[in-house]
């Protein structure tokens, strides 16, 4: 009773989120991601060999680098405070996670500090990253050997 | 400041619709206003660019913005039509706007002897996969 009692005067006291207002923020960050992302793309395609198809690996590489950049110097973490959702969920959200643990924990030295904490947060990224793309392929396979849908 | 936010906005909006319509390039013998009228009768094609050149028929197409989903089936069917109409020729199709650019820059740039060469890599660069 008494916890009911603490979670009911929290949410009466603690002031509002401004859910729209970061909605918003984050639409127009996460946006303007995928803008930067898809000029690169552009460019990949018209000055080099890829097709539309091709160009997503060196984009995505190439974002993930400037996001490092921009962690590196302590941009990235502005553009966050500001865009919330919008700056973690596109790719660059993930360079950043990589960086800013790697320097976080530099002081431990760089193989149990840096080494071993780098993928703290981004581990778990990857390993459902590749979890979920083998699911996903698997139900396609499935789905193309029994002729539902095509390659 | 507003000005200049509502002139981007113009500019963005007014570069959307640029360009469109249908055009051939033909160096062969071979007739082309059936090319023509496949691209022209497909409604979800706004701009089509055809190069006809020895035994290689290749064609670049943008598809409207709406029926981008399925770029990939347009393309193919214009495809499996355009085989049948020419079936001596090797075609190639694609909603890849790499292709489209390429072609383009082939036909108002290039000579015709150096054709063969770029259209042998256009081929070979829409085939990768990864």
């Amino acid at each position: 009773m008494e916890q009911e009692k603490y979670a009911h005067l929290e949410k009466e006291l603690s002031p509002k989120p401004p859910i729209l207002k970061n909605v918003i923020k984050a639409f127009l960050v996460g946006g303007l991601i995928c803008l930067i992302g898809q000029f690169i793309a552009l460019f990949y395609i018209t000055f080099f060999d890829f097709t539309e198809r091709t160009a997503s690996n060196p984009t995505v590489a190439t974002m993930i680098f400037l996001s490092m950049l921009l962690t590196g110097f302590g941009l990235y973490k502005k553009i966050a405070q500001f865009g919330g959702a919008g700056a973690a969920v596109p790719i660059t959200g993930f360079g950043n996670a990589v960086v800013s643990s790697a320097i976080e924990h530099k002081s431990e030295g760089y193989v149990l500090g840096v080494g071993g904490n780098m993928f703290k947060l981004a581990g778990s990224v990857i390993l459902f990253g590749v979890f979920s793309a083998f699911v996903v392929a698997l139900i396609k396979t499935i789905l193309v050997k029994f002729g539902v849908v095509s390659w | 400041m507003k000005r200049i936010g509502l002139l981007f906005t113009l500019l963005i909006l007014l570069t959307g619709c640029s360009e469109k319509g249908t055009k051939i390039e033909n160096t062969t013998a071979y007739n082309e206003d059936k090319l023509e009228e496949v691209l022209d009768q497909n409604g979800h094609v706004k701009l089509a660019i055809a190069l006809l050149h020895e035994k290689d028929l290749i064609t670049g197409i943008r598809v409207n913005t709406f029926s981008r989903f399925q770029k990939k089936k347009i393309a193919s069917e214009i495809k499996k039509k355009l085989e049948k109409a020419y079936p001596d020729l090797t075609v190639t199709v694609s909603a890849d706007s790499k292709v489209l650019l390429e072609t383009k820059k082939l036909i108002d740039k290039e000579k015709q002897d150096e054709y063969q060469k770029k259209i042998d890599k256009i081929k070979s660069i829409e085939k990768e996969q990864t």
